[in-house]
Order: structure tokens, then C-alpha cells, then sequence
């Protein structure tokens, strides 16, 4: 049984009152996310990535076509921000932050229990206690990344949608990110989402992924056949982009071992 | 071209408010004479050491008056404005925040509302209430909590696309949560701020009122109605107009420099968002 199915979904955006524009960002998409796995979604800027991670995250109804969860609890589903600068509440202090969905969610009995779930996970996700009386902007973003992922595994998720979460960071950064990502993975068992439009990145992350074009996903397979034997004309183009482009920066397969 | 580093700025910002706020506080024991005690054999004195600032038509001591009027002037300003901000800022984040439709109903009251030009609407207003202090803030509050309201929805509007906002709402908090532990008080700073200026606004709008006999009654030591009283005799005593005058600017001005200061020291403490992009 998958854990999210989306079921030819789209989702078209509609403005002005008189003459009606209307943009279709994600177009019949159907995709299955299975449990524990790690899902990679690519493609270029404004290829409907974003939005299907937001109709995967519940944040968006879809236009039409179904998306399926397959948890009881909607809190199950979590996402991680793209920007970890932005990601928390700027006159929050990081402690606050951290306990804020615990107290919430009446998920923990009193505080020292709140404080042991917060310092595992802090444990896990390699950011010292110290950060807890800091505020966001004292921290740094790969920190602050840390930080949002250790937040959300408060919630006991079972998929996790992460859009573009390295982003902003820098290469070494990026690679401890995509590293704490599998480490949770394989620690909690939660399913990712993982959207980028970096080959690279998404193949030293996933073993499946698919690749969205003008709001379709063109093609889905295991990465290695994504990029040994791309069918669609438009995996070839981007592979091949992607390759020469690594040509030009050797240090992104250093850093990810991949290519 | 005189030169003020940033920090005597602040200074001055801070002493004068104190200044201010000290003067409306203790004013019952800064007065030199009764402010309402009348010296007909001494009408129209100029400034002297029994009576710093003259006496007015009445011979009234101007400066316990002027002092006097300081608690008054700043009451109005400050009862305008926090009507104005609560009023405001609560349609502001019902707009901003609620559904389209709350929003399109509420931005097309505020389109009526300040379609009308705000003072002639306002002396309209307090001509047909008439004279006295509830009526005068209620005319200085029926346009003014519009700008209030727009400018709080822009600020929602925008914090709506923060990630944090998005952050939360994953989280699973309901939208009373992320409204007052999220949207409020990042837009708290930036109310203070817009605030402290339209204070200055308020008092000089009052003292407009009270300039045309729509404010508080005559015989009421504040600085607009004392504006009102002078400027019958400003050829014969031109200190009568000139000081409450001159008040009326250094408030005005204070309050304007405060403004200033707070929107500085938020844009450097990062309360809003310059903190690390």
C-alpha cells in the first residue's frame, strides 16, 4: 500500500474577474509514493515542481484528480521549507520554536519529557542545546535547515515533502543536509518527497525519481535508468544539461559522490 | 550644516519625549499660577519673570496654561491614535488574513471611506456632533482608522507568504494561533511605529478642531484652543498665538523623530525581516 497517491491531478490557477486567465501548473499527474522511500521530483524553474509538493503536503486543493494519504493523521505529513532563514518565526526564540508543536498538540506529558524529546532530536539531527535560547537570524542556514528538520520529526512524520531544502546553502552544507536526510529516513522510517532541479543532488539522495516538464511528469523510473537510458526527449535534454554542466563543476560529484 | 551622530539623536528623541510626557504628568505642579485664575488688570503682558510667557485676555498666566494643556493635548493625540490602532489593526488582520471575500468587502469600505477628503469629512463630522472632547475624538477617529487598517493588511498580506507562516499552518495550528502568535506581533513594531507618527498628525489635527471652535470649550487650557484664542490679538500679542504655537510643533516634531527612531532601531533589530536575507 503507497503511502501518498496522487491520482491524475491538476491544478490550475485562475485570476481576474471579468477575462479569466488561467495558468495550469500541474497537469494529470499520477504518482505513488511508497513507505520509507525516498522520492526524488525534478525539473527546471516553473515545471509545477513546487506546486505538487504543495497538493502533496495537503497546503493546495488540486484543481481536479485526488490525492491520497495513506496515514489517518494529517500532521503525518510534513514539509520542509525551502529557505531555512525564513523557516522560523523571527521573534521566536529556537527553543520556543522547538516546543511550540509539542505543547500545541498536548503531544508530551510535562516539561522535562518535552525537554528529552527535544534534546534527542537535536541529538540526531547534530546541533548542540545551546541553540535553544538563540533566535533565528544568530543562527546559521544550515543550522537553521537542521533545526526545521529536527521540528517537524517532533510530529513523528511518515513523508516528508522537502522542496529544494538545499538551496540556499552552500555545497558542504548541502551535503550534510542531504546526509541528515537519509539518516532520518533511515532512523524513522518516513517517506521523502524530495524536489530539486539538481541531478546531481537527487542522485546521491533517491533511487527512484521523476521528472516534471510544463506541469507533467514525463517520466518516472530508478535514477541510474533516468540517467543511463532517459526515454523522454526531455529527460535526454536534461540529463545531458545536467552532465555538461557537471563537467564545468566537478566539485558538486566530489561532494555528493555521484554523477 | 550641523551634524548629529545617530546616538545624541536618539538621545534628543528620548529626552524629549520625557520631557513631554513628565510635563502632561506632573503638570499641576509646574504651574506658576492657576491657569484658570483671571487678572483682568493684567491683560496682554508680555513675558516676564511673574509670568514667563505673558499673560493673555484674560490675563491668564500662558505658560501654566500651555503647561496644563500639555496633559490635554496628549490625551487627544493618544486617545485618537489608540482607537485608530486597535480599530484598525483588528480589520486590518480580519482583511489580511480572512477569505477573499472578507477582504474584498472590507478593502472596498476602506475605498469608500478614504475616497472622502479626511479633513473636510472630519470638520464635517464634528460640526454635526458639535462641540466637546468625546465628540472631537470620535470626528478625528472616523476616517483614521482606515489608514491603520490598510497598512496592517499590507503587512498580513505579506507575512502571509512567509515561510514561517507556511511553517506553522503545516504544523498543524489552527488559524486563531498563527494569527496572534505569529502574524501580531511581527506586525507589532511596525504599528508602533506608524503609530508615533500619526500621533503627531492627531494632535495637530485636535488642535485644528479646537483652532475652529470644534474641540474642547474655551475656557479649557489646550494648545490648539489657546492657538484659536491668540490669534485675535497676534498683532497686539503675538505670544498669545506663538507658544502654544511652537508646542504644538515640538510635539508634533517629537513624535515624527520618534517615528523615525523606531522604524531604525526595528530595521536593525531585525523584529520584521531584515534579519537575514
Amino acid at each position: 500500500m503507497s503511502l501518498l497517491e496522487l491520482r491524475n491531478v491538476s491544478k490550475v490557477f485562475r485570476a481576474g474577474w471579468f477575462k479569466k486567465i488561467e495558468v495550469v501548473a500541474v497537469r494529470e499527474v499520477s504518482l505513488r509514493i511508497q513507505p520509507g522511500e525516498i522520492f526524488g521530483l525534478m525539473g527546471e524553474s516553473g515545471s509545477g515542481k513546487s506546486t505538487l509538493g504543495k497538493l502533496a503536503l495537503g497546503q493546495m486543493l488540486p484543481s481536479s484528480g485526488e490525492v491520497w494519504w495513506g496515514v489517518e493523521d494529517r500532521l503525518a505529513v510534513q514539509g520542509i521549507a525551502q529557505n531555512p532563514y525564513g523557516a522560523f518565526n523571527p521573534r521566536h526564540r529556537i527553543g520556543f520554536a522547538l516546543e511550540e508543536p509539542l505543547v500545541y498538540h498536548d503531544l508530551v506529558k510535562d516539561k522535562q519529557e518535552r525537554r528529552r524529546r527535544i534534546g534527542e532530536l537535536l541529538n540526531l539531527v547534530g546541533i548542540g542545546e545551546e541553540c535553544l535560547g538563540r533566535y533565528p537570524g544568530q543562527l546559521s542556514g544550515g543550522q537553521l535547515q537542521r533545526l526545521a528538520i529536527a521540528r517537524i520529526l517532533l510530529l513523528n512524520p511518515r513523508l516528508i515533502v522537502a522542496d529544494e531544502p538545499t538551496t540556499m546553502l552552500d555545497l558542504p552544507v548541502q551535503a550534510q543536509i542531504i546526509k541528515l536526510l537519509k539518516t532520518v529516513n533511515a532512523c524513522t522510517g518516513a517517506s521523502i518527497l524530495f524536489i530539486s532541479h539538481d541531478l546531481h543532488l537527487v542522485a546521491a539522495t533517491v533511487e527512484r525519481a521523476g521528472i516534471m516538464h510544463g506541469g507533467r511528469l514525463v517520466e518516472v523510473g530508478y535514477i541510474q535508468d533516468l540517467i543511463n537510458k532517459p526515454a523522454h526527449p526531455y529527460t535526454k535534454l536534461f540529463v545531458a544539461s545536467a552532465l555538461a554542466d557537471a563537467v564545468c563543476r566537478p566539485s558538486v560529484n566530489d561532494a555528493f559522490g555521484a554523477g | 550644516m550641523i551634524k548629529m551622530s545617530k546616538k545624541k539623536g536618539y538621545i534628543v528623541v528620548w529626552a524629549g519625549l520625557g520631557i513631554l510626557l513628565g510635563v502632561a504628568l506632573f503638570a499641576p505642579w509646574l504651574t506658576l499660577h492657576d491657569p484658570y485664575e483671571q487678572n483682568l488688570a493684567n491683560r496682554f503682558a508680555p513675558p516676564s519673570a511673574e509670568y514667563w510667557l505673558g499673560t493673555d485676555e484674560l490675563g491668564r498666566c500662558v505658560f501654566s496654561r500651555l503647561v496644563v494643556g500639555t496633559r490635554m493635548s496628549l490625551f487627544i493625540g493618544a486617545a485618537v491614535v489608540s482607537i485608530n490602532a486597535v480599530v484598525g489593526s483588528l480589520i486590518g488582520l480580519l482583511s489580511g488574513f480572512g477569505s477573499r471575500w472578507i477582504d474584498a468587502l472590507v478593502m472596498g469600505l476602506l475605498d469608500i471611506v478614504q475616497a472622502f477628503p479626511g479633513a473636510i469629512l472630519t470638520l464635517a463630522v464634528a460640526g454635526i456632533l458639535g462641540p466637546g472632547l468625546p465628540n472631537m475624538i470620535l470626528a478625528l477617529t472616523v476616517l483614521g482608522w482606515a489608514g491603520h487598517a490598510r497598512f496592517v493588511r499590507s503587512m498580513v498580506l505579506s507575512l502571509n507568504e512567509r515561510e514561517f507562516i507556511e511553517s506553522a499552518r503545516s504544523l498543524g495550528y489552527g488559524s486563531f494561533h498563527v494569527l496572534f502568535r505569529h502574524v501580531l506581533p511581527n506586525c507589532l513594531g511596525p504599528i508602533l511605529v506608524f503609530s508615533s507618527m500619526e500621533m503627531a498628525g492627531a494632535i495637530m489635527m485636535a488642535a485644528g478642531l479646537n483652532f475652529l471652535g470644534l474641540g474642547v470649550p474655551v475656557s479649557t487650557p489646550e494648545w490648539g484652543a489657546m492657538l484659536n484664542q491668540g490669534k485675535d490679538y497676534f498683532r497686539t500679542a503675538p505670544h498669545l498665538a506663538a507658544f502654544p504655537g511652537l508646542a504644538i510643533m515640538i510635539a508634533a516634531l517629537e513624535f515624527n523623530l520618534l517615528g523615525d527612531y523606531l522604524r531604525d532601531r526595528i530595521d536593525e533589530g531585525g523584529l520584521i525581516d531584515e534579519w537575514k536575507d
